[in-house]
């Protein structure tokens, strides 16, 4: 979830980019299209550009409507799917020549290790292979196997050869997946096929039985392989476009791209490079990370370096993009820039065991965003065990996870140097400690405090706090004494209020980097006050509402101060957690989530407590009084929300008069 | 209880212990950038992103579609003779250096007898309508209500013109008196000679609407420098971006070429997408070194637009013309949610006089070179840069941005004056001593969020004194300072500006550009008086490359616009980033585009812009941290002859992150301190040869292999590509240069 609203982010910054109009005053690209990357906390940043324009493949034949490629060595062939014909351009001598011609609408080639040629024919529906002298030695048709389905459609569009001659196609409306035929054409089983997930309506009516229309699996829309016989696909889907999986049909890589993906590639270092319908082309290193992600659409007068009818992506061996462009009938070509070729190399070298921190440095210093590099140098110094080193770089990075294994090791250090002085100094605290009070109370040795501390007890603040830790062990007591006894006031309970507001926000400013996970720099500090006092209030105004129509015996004043008495907890637990998050790591994170729970669940449990006792409810009144709260604090939201909106109209239609006026007086 | 406040004791002493290894910032980066040169494809050099190699073209000794019989002959001012035909308007310039004829119309009887000489396999051809189109010496495009038609002189028997001649000792030619028809509006059009050059102009003044049509659009003699087909070699030149060639290729598929000057209007709805037309002027050349014209708009620029129709795209011909925008229709929405809206015209005419001057080149000047020589010619006149003993550096220094803080904004400085005078002090040391300084941000609050307010510089940034050192410092040294300014802009939600400021588009809303609203230049000049700068010299931001017509209270349009820039920074010493044409006489001219627009009907990338700014004016590039392919860039400043620049900053580029000036994402002096000066002293080694000296020609020699001759009696030799090429005797390795002295 949290990632598709990312890229839903990412598309909506794409979307409103124009290179050319920036307010700014520089110039920072040598492309019509801005590249970007992933930086710090998964956000986009701009980056140099990684793959300039440049030029196009010269062909001497015409294309009409091609619809894909293959890129083998220096022999690029190409489905020119309107004139009906597969054509080869030598890239080295600029020699093109039709190898076959006469077919139907040949929508997908590809060509094996022993350069057979595979072509996909949309409109015969079949599949066939060449050999490398163009002699047609196969034609795989609809699969007769019984497995296979009776209504299962066979309209191959895309196919690719894998190792041992097993064949998969992508077909039109195949909602099972790709389809596995094996070098004899025999039906082996679908592969690779995408889920569907439940609408919470489709839960609700099956948990009543009720048949509904049932979801239908997206067909994947394109699919390539990586040396290592892996299969990829690309599907028309709202998440997880591009996934990988392996040999058992198991997704075990999924990535994400801004628009539809139609075509995917990966280079012979295994990165992966996605083109979707609108021009972007997204590319990803060999754990799925972004690494740039650049491109887009022509408005009509053909910029070099922008698409049309972008509909394949391909690779040569310098690592230069070409683009088959369907509309224009023409393949474009996009140089690697040197930068790109920079990050390449670190990334291969990072593959091989190879933990170069100074070329990554040097990225960083081209690109001081570029995540990519911060958490490969942090992973460097992490194997060098320069732990300190990494865990800055990870803080750089955001990367919690690795900040939180560099962290581990760094207090493993610190412990094995001084874990005999923590035991140390905890025995002497103890001690001193004992030893103290053995002494004041056999010579009253404390007895000049004993003044302060009569003082502060005959305080009435301080009098009524000290029933936060009686409410811990008895609370029903303490409700009681507050009701009846009146043993507590409004300052009381305004001052507790104002320290759940005040350790609420300790907790978002105080949290160590592995725990926290609100953005300092969205964080609005008024919003984030109003909404937690605004909410308490709400709950207590809501309850004292219902309880007055239920028969409930509190008052305004009893509800509001049980209520800042039932939040004690969470006043005394959470800076225990706020302290803990700057020592543990996510190897103890059961430690956090436990005192999270029970500062919650203790807290709450005092509420529900305090609106029995204070009402005198029963069990049953104490339910419906519950439920009924809470359908209140959603009302009264939803009438205050109407309320802004109207308001805000007004505010509008009387600002868009005055300033009317203004403009025409 | 105690037991917990014991546990939370000893967790807060570890913390202490632990926070020191978290909080420890700024990077520890040394190594100078490493270089990994890459030479672009073959296919890149070949696109039109590079300049092409010339053809071998056929020698053009005479135009073979026009002639002089029946042209009456009204002056001669050396070298150019005009004659014109009375019953139609149609002229000819002669250039009695080469007798070539320059003609406003073509003879179109090609196309009746298939046996002409003249004809080629696939003419259009041209029916009657179409002859008279391009026959007629003006088109004019008006709106009937809100559809957009146009009329020619010939097409209406209503139409008529009378014909005056003008005949002083400084000007020969005539002058016509058009009443159109159909559409019933009547304006003047002159047409003389000088010794400038061939002039045309419709006064303001002369044009009258009769009837219930409006004027949209006058174009004075379309076909002026046609050519048809490929029966004329040549091409035209487009200052688009850093400027662009078309050449002439008779393909069908490419489309019109239609760009107003000086970008797009947002005041009348218009969006920039594509890089603008930097210049107020266009070329042809009929075979290149032998017949070349340069047109420039000498009036109503704001308002013109350029328009290149290649043959077998409507007719036979290649022409190219410019038109003047009178009035526009714009789409008025009628609620604020922009879901109701009705079409409407332009209420008042654009108020301009138009004018166009044209220049006739022969022989070695005509070329792209030539035009853009004698463009600089009619710009700066005698004016040359001042030169210093190294070319100049520039940098942009960003001094003080903001990002969202706990309450108000946070401040998030980079540079402190002291920090800036470190940072000259170190390349001063190193020999970069001539410097072109911006500093960016200086004022209260930083560089995001605050325009128009530059009265007061922030004092996180240092005393006074610190500033005054810092002047003083550099007073030694060519350097010149100077503090950037946009007050053509308004943050949204900040102050210094009432809504009686903002620019109002012809829909009548508030102009936006992003978080900011654009302000009316009339008022922005004059805040120019009150602004800090001890050093007396601004960057101007946004300027130099918006230019925006404004509906409210009364019109404004483009034209007038320019002309109130123009005027009001003539005489001053400043800078400006990205400039038209109006403002390259200022002091320093920064982040000048390095391509064209690169559309698909250009052939070829060309440095017109440098070429102008050549020997003229400091003109500096984009700046060096963004580069991706860092040799072919240098290569690409030493060539095209501009100086390299840099963005820098004291702190880390990463503090930027959470402001709005996240797109540099580079900028640490201390990273770059090396960098800057490896590419300096690259550029310096072969620009220096030349500093001062003018460029007189630029030869493709080969694919990637570029001869830059200058008047000093030396030539760059420059290869792009990752081949060795040999030039006479000198070698040139792959993705380098020589320097050589004249064969």
């Amino acid at each position: 979830m949290k990632k598709l609203l990312f890229f839903l982010l990412v598309m909506g910054i794409l979307m409103t980019a124009q290179p050319f109009l920036a307010t700014e005053a520089l110039t920072t690209n040598s492309a019509p299209y801005i590249t970007y990357t992933l930086g710090p906390n998964g956000r986009l940043v701009e980056t140099q550009t990684a793959y300039e324009p440049a030029g196009n493949i010269e062909l001497d034949l015409s294309l009409n409507n091609p619809e894909d490629m293959v890129l083998k060595g220096n022999l690029l062939y190409i489905a020119d799917t309107g004139n009906k014909r597969i054509i080869r351009s030598d890239l080295n001598t600029g020699i093109n020549t039709i190898l076959i011609s006469n077919l139907n609408q040949p929508t997908g080639i590809h060509v094996d290790e022993l350069d057979r040629l595979y072509i996909a024919d949309r409109g015969s529906r079949e599949v066939y292979v060449y050999d490398a002298s163009q002699n047609l030695i196969q034609t795989f048709g609809r699969p007769t196997e019984v497995i296979f389905g009776e209504t299962s459609p066979f309209v191959p569009l895309k196919v690719i050869s894998g190792p041992r001659g097993i064949v998969y196609i992508v077909g039109e409306g195949s909602t099972s997946g790709l389809i596995q035929l094996n070098r004899e054409g025999e039906f082996l089983g679908f592969f690779g096929s995408n889920t569907t997930t439940l609408s919470w309506l489709q839960v609700v009516s099956n948990f009543f039985g009720i048949t509904r229309a049932l979801n239908i699996p997206t067909s994947p829309s394109n699919v390539t392989m990586d040396q290592k016989g892996s299969i990829f696909t690309a599907s028309n889907l709202n998440g997880s476009q591009l996934k990988k999986f392996n040999i058992a049909s198991q997704t075990i890589l999924t990535m994400n791209t801004p628009s539809q993906p139609i075509a995917i590639h990966v280079n012979n270092f295994d990165n992966i490079y996605s083109l979707t319908s609108n021009g972007i082309i997204n590319e990803f290193d060999s754990y799925g990370n972004l690494i740039f992600q650049f491109g887009g659409l022509d408005t009509g007068n053909r910029i070099s370096g922008l698409f049309v009818n972008p509909v394949d992506i391909d690779i040569d061996d310098n690592n230069n993009i070409l683009v088959l462009d369907k509309a224009l009938g023409i393949v474009h070509y996009l140089q690697r820039s040197e930068f790109a070729g920079q990050v390449h190399q670190g990334l291969i070298n990072f593959k091989n065991g190879v933990y170069s921190i100074e070329e990554w440095e040097d990225v960083l210093r081209k690109n001081s965003l570029f995540a990519l590099a911060n958490a490969a140098i942090a992973r460097g110094y992490y194997r060098l065990q320069n732990y300190s080193e990494a865990l800055f770089y990870y803080l750089f990075a955001f990367d919690r996870i690795g900040y939180s294994e560099a962290f581990w090791q760094l207090r493993y250090q610190w412990l094995e140097l001084n874990l005999t002085f923590v035991f140390l100094a905890i025995v002497a605290y103890i001690f001193i400690e004992r030893t103290l009070k053995y002494l004041h109370r056999r010579y009253n040795l404390l007895g000049f405090t004993n003044g302060l501390r009569l003082s502060l007890t005959t305080i009435q603040t301080s009098k009524e706090l000290r029933y936060m830790n009686h409410i811990l062990g008895h609370p029903l007591d303490t409700y009681q004494d507050i009701k009846h006894g009146k043993k507590s006031s409004y300052a009381t309970a305004i001052l507790l209020y104002s320290m759940v507001l005040a350790i609420a926000l300790l907790e978002v400013y105080g949290t160590g980097f592995i725990f926290s996970s609100i953005n300092l720099n969205t964080f609005n500090v008024f919003n984030y006050s109003a909404f937690v006092l605004g909410g308490l209030l709400l709950f207590v105004f809501s309850n004292y509402l219902v309880a007055t129509i239920t028969d409930g015996e509190g008052w305004f004043k009893d509800g509001f101060i049980a209520t800042s008495y039932a939040l004690t907890p969470f006043i005394l637990i959470t800076p225990m957690m706020i302290g803990l998050s700057h020592v543990l790591t996510y190897n103890e994170i059961i430690i956090y989530q436990i005192l999270d729970f029970l500062r919650w669940g203790w807290s709450g449990l005092l509420i529900v407590l305090m609106i029995k006792e204070i009402h005198n409810f029963d069990m049953k009144a104490l339910f419906k009084n519950i439920l009924l709260t809470i359908f209140v604090m959603m009302m009264i939201v939803l009438v205050l929300f109407l309320l802004y909106v109207l308001g805000s109209q007004l505010v509008n239609f009387v600002e868009g008069i005055i300033r009317e006026a203004l403009l025409r007086a | 209880m105690r037991k917990i406040l014991t546990t939370l004791g000893l967790l807060f002493g570890i913390t202490l212990i632990v926070i020191p290894f978290v909080n420890t910032y700024a990077f520890r980066l040394e190594d100078p950038v490493s270089l990994l040169s890459q030479a672009p494809t073959r296919s890149a050099l070949l696109s039109n992103r590079y300049t092409q190699a010339e053809q071998e073209e056929p020698l053009i000794a005479q135009n073979l579609f026009a002639d002089l019989i029946d042209y009456e002959w009204l002056g001669t001012f050396q070298p150019l003779s005009l004659y014109v035909r009375r019953d139609n308007l149609m002229f000819r310039v002669v250039d009695e250096r080469s007798g070539y004829i320059w003609a406003s119309s073509m003879n179109y009887d090609y196309f009746l007898d298939p046996n002409s000489p003249l004809a080629d396999e696939g003419d259009y051809g041209l029916n009657g309508f179409w002859q008279n189109k391009l026959n007629s010496p003006v088109l004019v495009n008006y709106y009937a209500g809100v559809n957009l038609r146009e009329e020619n002189l010939f097409e209406s028997v209503l139409s008529s013109f009378i014909y005056s001649p003008i005949n002083t000792p400084t000007r020969k030619g005539f002058k016509a008196d058009i009443r159109l028809g159909t559409s019933q509006i009547d304006f003047s059009l002159e047409v003389t000679l000088d010794e400038q050059g061939l002039h045309m102009m419709i006064p303001q003044s002369s044009i009258n609407e009769r009837g219930v049509a409006r004027l949209a659009s006058i174009t004075p003699y379309p076909m002026l420098g046609a050519t048809k087909r490929l029966r004329t070699p040549g091409y035209v030149v487009i200052p688009d971006g850093v400027g662009a060639l078309m050449r002439f290729n008779d393909v069908a598929s490419k489309g019109v070429f239609s760009k107003r000057f000086f970008g797009a209007d947002l005041g009348i709805g218009q969006n920039q997408v594509e890089q603008p037309l930097n210049a107020n002027m266009f070329g042809l050349v009929h075979g290149t070194n032998q017949h070349a014209m340069l047109g420039i708009v000498s009036q109503g620029s704001g308002s013109a637009i350029l328009t290149h129709i290649g043959s077998l795209v409507l007719t036979d011909m290649n022409w190219t013309y410019v038109s003047f925008s009178y009035r526009t229709a714009y789409i008025q929405f009628l609620n604020q949610a922009k879901t109701s809206s009705v079409s409407l015209v332009q209420a008042n005419r654009n108020p301009l006089d138009a004018g166009l001057s044209f220049q006739f080149l022969t022989g070695e000047q005509a070329n792209y070179v030539g035009i853009a020589k004698a463009y600089a010619s009619t710009l700066y006149g005698e004016r040359t840069m001042q030169v210093q003993n190294t070319i100049p550096l520039h940098l942009d220094v960003l001094a003080l941005d903001n990002k969202p803080g706990f309450i108000a904004r946070q401040k998030v400085v980079m540079t402190t004056f002291k920090e800036l005078q470190s940072i000259t002090q170190q390349l001063v040391q190193d020999g970069l001593s001539h410097l072109h300084l911006s500093y960016l941000g200086w004022n209260e609050g930083g560089y995001s969020y605050t325009a128009p307010n530059y009265t007061r510089r922030d004092g996180i940034l240092g005393s006074n004194n610190d500033e005054e050192t810092f002047l003083n410092y550099i007073k030694e040294f060519p350097i010149e300072m100077y503090y950037g300014v946009n007050p053509f802009l308004g943050y949204k939600n900040g102050g210094g500006y009432s809504t009686n400021h903002i620019v109002q588009t012809i829909g009548q809303e508030l102009l936006m550009q992003g978080d900011y609203y654009v302000l009316k230049p009339s008022r922005a000049l004059l805040q120019l008086q009150t602004l800090h700068s001890p050093s007396n010299q601004w960057a101007l931001e946004h300027v130099g490359s918006n230019l925006t017509s404004d509906h409210r209270p009364t019109l404004t349009d483009r034209e007038a616009q320019r002309t109130l820039i123009e005027t009001s920074l003539s005489e001053s010493s400043q800078a400006v980033y990205r400039p038209f044409s109006y403002l390259f006489h200022s002091q320093s001219l920064f982040d000048i585009p390095m391509y064209s627009s690169q559309q698909g009907r250009f052939s070829d990338t060309i440095p017109l812009l440098p070429l102008i700014f050549n020997n003229r004016t400091h003109a500096f590039g984009r700046a060096g941290n963004f580069f991706s392919n860092t040799q072919n860039e240098l290569l690409r400043l030493i060539d095209y002859g501009m100086f390299p620049s840099f963005f820098v900053t004291h702190a880390s580029a990463y503090e930027l992150m959470d402001t709005p000036s996240n797109y540099i994402f580079t900028s640490k002096f201390s990273d770059w301190k090396d960098e800057i000066k490896r590419q300096y002293d690259y550029v310096a080694r072969y620009l220096n040869e030349v500093y001062g000296a003018s460029i007189t020609s630029r030869t493709v020699l080969d694919v990637g292999f570029v001869k830059v001759t200058y008047d000093n009696g030396k030539s760059l030799l420059i290869n792009y590509s990752g081949e060795v090429y040999g030039y006479n005797e000198t070698t040139v390795q792959a993705m380098s240069i020589e320097v050589i002295l004249h064969d």
